[in-house]
């Protein structure tokens, strides 16, 4: 065996370690509920506001009451992704907590609560209007980064919700809604849909 | 004196491209299944089938077989053995690379 085989060997070695460092253990299922959640909860919003607008003078009222809706929806989705991942690992026999698992979360923070302090930034100097764009935007941000280390599909989900987020942005910000409707809603059905299908639930 | 390294003792078990890949993919990964191996390697089902059994006889991973929505489903998990013999192999490669220099 000379220098140029062995170097070969590691080579190879090193390319399957570095693309087995992929989380593959995702959860179709929550993601479709999670849709479906974000959908209720632009739902009930509209009905709390008559209005897909979330300018100042219209939502003054209600912003205790969004907030601590949106908060639920939040941490309902979260278990859902609990839950069903470590059932889904659970039933195909991996483990469910993994180093990459551990990435996948501190990928996702950053983004997380960067759009936390900008909705705070932005309730304080009165312009939920841009809620919405700036909650696509930073939560594309996270998925997209913990995407590095899981499936493609998760990557593109993100990015999916950062190029959608320049719309309430710029174009629509009236639409603030519709758009929160289409991204945490339809984007992640579809999303959802085509895991459960290729990773089998 | 330094023992010598004999490029003919390496691990005969784990010195072959798709059970090298195998040995690599679960010393990170710890568990994956069939499908997860297939696609990573690039391999067929017959030719990571023969390499995974050779591998397991020699109790370097442990398959085992279950069903996910009534579909059959194998998940490879490496053993406190196939690590040690991984890691040898590993060493072993830096050990004939030293005398090579």
């Amino acid at each position: 065996m000379n220098r140029e085989e062995i170097i070969k060997n590691i080579d190879y070695i090193k390319g399957i370690v570095e693309s087995s460092n992929r989380y593959t253990n995702v959860s179709g299922l929550a993601g479709i509920l999670s849709g479906v959640l974000a959908l209720t909860g632009c739902i009930i919003s509209y009905y709390l506001l008559d209005s897909f607008n979330l300018t100042a003078p219209l939502i003054q009222s209600k912003l205790l009451l969004l907030g601590i809706l949106w908060l639920i929806i939040f941490t309902g989705a979260v278990v859902l992704q609990v839950v069903f991942t470590v059932y889904k690992a659970h039933k195909i026999g991996v483990q469910p907590w993994t180093k990459l698992s551990h990435q996948i979360v501190f990928a996702l923070l950053p983004g997380l609560l960067a759009g936390a302090i900008l909705t705070l930034y932005l309730v304080k100097y009165n312009q939920p209007v841009f809620i919405p764009g700036v909650w696509i935007l930073l939560y594309g941000v996270g998925i997209a980064a913990s995407g590095i280390f899981s499936i493609i599909a998760v990557r593109l989900l993100g990015w999916a919700f950062i190029l959608t987020s320049t719309l309430p942005l710029f174009v629509y910000p009236e639409c603030g809604l519709i758009f929160m409707a289409l991204t945490f809603g339809v984007y992640h059905i579809i999303y959802g849909l085509v895991v459960a299908i290729k990773y089998r639930g | 004196m330094k023992k010598e390294e004999n490029p003919l003792d390496l691990n005969k078990i784990i010195h072959e491209r798709i059970r090298l890949g195998i040995m690599s993919a679960l010393s990170t990964r710890e568990t994956m299944t069939f499908t997860e191996l297939r696609e990573l390697l690039k391999t067929t089902d017959g030719n990571l089938s023969v390499h995974a059994r050779l591998l397991e006889e020699n109790g370097y991973i442990k398959s085992e077989k279950k069903f996910l929505d009534r579909k059959p489903l194998t998940v490879f998990r490496i053993t406190a053995t196939g690590k040690k013999e991984f890691m040898g192999y590993l060493s072993m490669l830096k050990g004939i690379i030293k005398q090579l220099t």
